[in-house]
């Protein structure tokens, strides 16, 4: 199993648009990390971090099942999130969640932490793909 | 909501009113479709949704529903349609060939 620093070489988005810092937890179905903006970010941008947490779910069986490589990569399709207080700080933690999937297409939550309070939360939708296209 | 550091440069107004914008993406030497992504130039879902927010000055409360029906290049031209609903605003995004590239409802103030 690769150690959670050489999982950040998995992320294909790069700075500035890479907004995970480290990878925290990767397990099969939960990860949570770092993540740092410039700024205060937008809602936007949260959910952004969020479908980026999820890139560190391993979901070893779903993946296999669908017959997915591990590097594939996700391309978003849909989401929805709302904040629940909203934070001028630029680092939080990002905790996403599988719920489902269906072949390549996955879903599944996130919720952003400033310390021990959930600031923002949502879903998102994502197929993953290899070279441009979908599996 | 004013330009964030992710988009200045990213893209030009060509026009703008309440309920429509249209703009211009720049090329793709922009340091966000370098980094989104390396070999795949594309401009990402949130900023579809960050750009017509900050031309109009709006801060989003929720993302109530966005789908990403199509990938965006650089260099397209891209029309914003605004139409307000019971619970908010719903945007729609197409392409210069009247495309539909996005379509979101969200809550702003």
């Amino acid at each position: 199993m690769p150690d959670l620093n050489e999982l950040l070489t998995y992320l294909p988005q790069k700075d500035p648009v890479g907004f995970v810092k480290s990878v925290l937890v990767s397990e099969e179905h939960l990860s949570r990390a770092t993540v740092t903006f410039e700024s205060a970010p937008t809602l936007s941008m949260l959910s952004e971090a969020g479908a980026q947490t999820s890139i560190f779910l391993r979901l070893t069986e779903e993946k296999k099942a669908a017959n997915v490589p591990p590097r594939a990569m996700g391309m978003l399709v849909s989401v929805k999130s709302k904040w629940l207080q909203k934070s001028e700080k630029r680092s939080f933690e990002v905790e996403s969640r599988y719920i489902s999937n269906l072949d390549s297409f996955f879903i599944v939550s996130f919720s952003v932490f400033d310390g021990e309070t959930v600031v923002a939360e949502g879903q998102v939708a994502a197929v993953l793909e290899q070279n441009g296209e979908s599996l | 909501m004013s330009q964030t550091y992710l988009s200045k440069g990213l893209y030009n107004v060509i026009s703008q009113s309440d309920e429509r914008v249209e703009i211009e993406l720049t090329d793709a030497s922009h340091p966000i479709f370098k980094a989104h992504f390396e070999e795949m130039p594309l401009l990402p879902g949130f900023l579809q949704i960050d750009i017509v927010a900050e031309i109009l000055g709006k801060e989003i409360d929720a993302i109530t529903s966005a789908k990403f029906v199509q990938k965006i290049l650089p260099d397209e031209r891209l029309t914003y349609t605004i139409a307000p609903t019971k619970s908010g605003i719903r945007v729609k995004l197409t392409n210069s060939s009247n495309e539909l590239c996005g379509d979101f409802k969200l809550k702003w103030n």
